[in-house]
């Protein structure tokens, strides 16, 4: 009995008819239509009489294929190119901001144990920010209400290796593109009414204070629009990702 | 009706998906002429392109993680016997990393990453059970069975989904194609053992090792089992979803294929073997105590001591005993720390072990005199100021 349970527990968890359609409702609850802000409580940039910096951190980046069974392969061009153009158009952006702004993002040998480590620690705690806080339906009680995230003291060595950054900014976003097998079943789900989950466009960005270590800001958005394979695309993407970026104080439109 | 139905999704699945989807005994064959061992050998398409960036990101981030081992004495060993195996050429194109994990494993990327885990190192006697084993992951590697793997998970997959959309029939379709995915990789890992034999016996290494791996493995289960007073897991693998063989089953053919390629004067190079590995035994072995898997650990010792009780291991059976601290226990470890310390070979560390196992049967003073001992005998232990109060305080 235990090993038929087993064998259908199995079965579910590979089974693509859950993993592909809706049948159920519960698991693709609201992430999918959700996105959201939080910004450290009283947080602004210093004012603009002084010169803030901002470290731009090898943006991580995931752009591939969908198959019709839903299996996702990584593309390596498009993922390349994307990579460049994101954190281009993200310098672009900060410096019509007045940022100085400085890229972190040459990592052909692994580059420096200190980047991998915080590259890590970021996504931990800003994965544990976006399950508590931006979407709280499971809450930490702890951290009811507060926004107060931190990466530790430690992560100003960051802003050293950044050549002396205030800030630094953190970019993740995965893009999968339906193939035409993956397009057919999602039309022939539908005509069942089934409704196919969508292939993922998400990402999340967010802003640490190099001096304490404090996440100030995060940006998550699960159904982002541009196509992050072209360099326009890559722009909207960005201007999305950054839209509600905090303002400097006194900074021109 | 259902089966017209039924029928037609097959066919469109098998226009979308242009693998053999339904053959469950799809053949393993090489994807290109070039094997990935070739110098300068570079992915060959976008699915092999895209494997390999993913495991090339991986790759950047196991660098920098605290479980690698980088004694570069034990890297290069490892890597030599290695490259001994399969020829000098052939292992440029693979990166060996030996993670500190005290478990029986090793794996390997399409991208030529191989990590091979310390409580593998621990598990291993000789040259030859090494060879057995980089040889079968560089045979995943050279057959680039990750990609094939890919592959056909994804052409599988494809098929399922379309089945998803029949009722009751469809999942009957859906099941079957699961099994074929578990009996694939059951093939690749059968075909990577034959590749690893054939690497062995044509470069010297006794091919007979390959199965006493598998022999001990299988003990080692009794005896965690025996331990713990629960059955042994020795035969259990998942059946329809077992990713490898049985242990038993391949322990069986192994030693078949491997009498068949003779017994012309291979070598086991279990010195070798020995001498290289000395450094590290005492932290492997520490590192297995503390998987407080008592029955195991011991059945290990045992088969490490075939050739006599060294010191090491006389002082890893009372760090053993004295970590379980049962009743007799403490005194059981005494007597084996006093044996290993009266080795000339005697780590500082015997007398910590002795102090410690005296002071908890309550011999207080012996065992302060033994702690003074440690300290004397190693000035600049991690644990000085925790080991000197307890050899001073006074009850």
């Amino acid at each position: 009995m235990r090993k038929l349970l087993f064998i259908a527990a199995l079965f579910s968890v590979v089974s693509p008819a859950q993993a592909q359609f809706d049948l159920f409702g519960g698991d693709n609850s609201p992430l999918y239509s959700s996105k959201a802000t939080a910004t450290k409580d009283g947080f602004t940039f210093p004012s603009t009489a002084s010169e803030t910096k901002i470290v731009i951190i090898r943006p991580d980046i995931f752009v591939g294929e969908q198959s019709t069974g839903g299996i996702d392969r990584l593309n390596a061009n498009w993922t390349k190119t994307a990579r460049e153009y994101l954190a281009a158009e993200t310098s672009k952006l900060l410096i019509s901001q007045g940022f100085v702004v400085k890229n972190l993002q040459d990592l052909e040998d692994g580059g420096d144990s200190l980047l991998v480590e915080y590259r890590a620690l970021f996504k931990l705690v800003s994965n544990a920010a976006i399950r508590n806080d931006l979407f709280p339906a499971k809450g930490l009680p702890t951290k009811k209400g507060k926004f107060n995230w931190s990466l530790g003291k430690g992560a100003s060595k960051l802003g050293d290796l950044g050549d002396g950054g205030d800030y630094g900014l953190f970019l993740f976003s995965r893009d999968s593109y339906g193939l035409p097998g993956r397009k057919a079943l999602e039309i022939i789900g539908l005509a069942k009414g089934l409704e196919a989950k969508p292939t993922p466009h998400m990402g999340y960005a967010g802003l640490v204070d190099l001096k304490t270590g404090d996440l100030v800001w995060l940006n998550v958005n699960v159904r982002l629009g541009g196509d992050v394979r072209k360099p326009d695309g890559a722009a909207t993407r960005i201007e999305k990702l950054l839209a509600k970026f905090p303002k400097r104080s006194g900074a021109a439109k | 009706m259902l089966k017209k139905l039924l029928s037609g999704l097959l066919a469109l699945s098998l226009t979308i998906a242009p693998h053999s989807v339904l053959n469950s005994s799809a053949k393993i064959e090489n994807a290109g002429a070039v094997l990935p061992s070739a110098f300068g050998y570079e992915p060959q398409d976008e699915d092999e392109r895209g494997l390999w960036l993913q495991m090339d990101e991986f790759e950047k981030k196991l660098k920098h993680s605290k479980l690698l081992v980088k004694d570069p004495k034990l890297n290069a060993y490892i890597q030599r016997v290695l490259c001994k195996t399969v020829g000098q050429e052939r292992c440029a194109s693979t990166r060996v990393y030996i993670m500190r994990t005290p478990y029986f494993n090793a794996s390997m990327a399409p991208n030529g990453m191989m990590m091979v885990w310390s409580g593998l190192l621990l598990r291993v006697r000789n040259e030859a059970e090494l060879a057995s084993v980089l040889g079968h992951e560089f045979g995943h590697f050279e057959n680039q069975h990750s990609l094939q793997s890919f592959r056909d998970i994804r052409a599988k997959t494809d098929a399922m989904a379309w089945f998803s959309l029949v009722p009751v029939v469809g999942s009957l379709a859906q099941f079957s194609l699961m099994g074929s995915l578990f009996k694939f990789n059951r093939q690749m890992e059968r075909e990577a053992d034959m590749i690893a034999l054939n690497y062995m016996s044509s470069n010297g290494y006794d091919p007979k090792a390959a199965a006493t791996i598998w022999e001990q493995l299988r003990g080692e289960m009794d005896a965690t089992a025996k331990g713990r007073k629960q059955k042994s897991r020795k035969d259990m693998n998942g059946g329809f979803f077992a990713t490898h063989p049985n242990s038993k089953e391949r322990m069986e053919y192994l030693k078949d294929a491997a009498g068949d390629k003779g017994n012309a004067g291979f070598r086991d190079g279990a010195a070798e073997y020995r001498a290289a590995l000395k450094k590290w035994w005492p932290r492997l072995i520490d590192d297995q105590i503390k998987l407080n898997d008592f029955g195991a650990t011991e059945f290990l010792l045992e088969q490490l001591a075939s050739n006599g009780w060294t010191s090491d291991l006389l002082f890893a059976r009372g760090e053993l005993y004295r970590a379980r601290g049962r009743s007799n226990d403490f005194e059981k470890a005494i007597g084996f720390y006093r044996k290993a310390a009266a080795k000339r070979d005697a780590a500082p560390e015997c007398w910590r072990g002795l102090g410690l196992a005296l002071m908890r049967s309550g011999a207080v003073d012996e065992g302060k005199a033994a702690l003074r001992k440690y300290l004397k005998r190693k000035p600049d232990a991690d644990d000085r100021a925790m080991i000197g109060v307890m050899a001073r305080a006074s009850k």
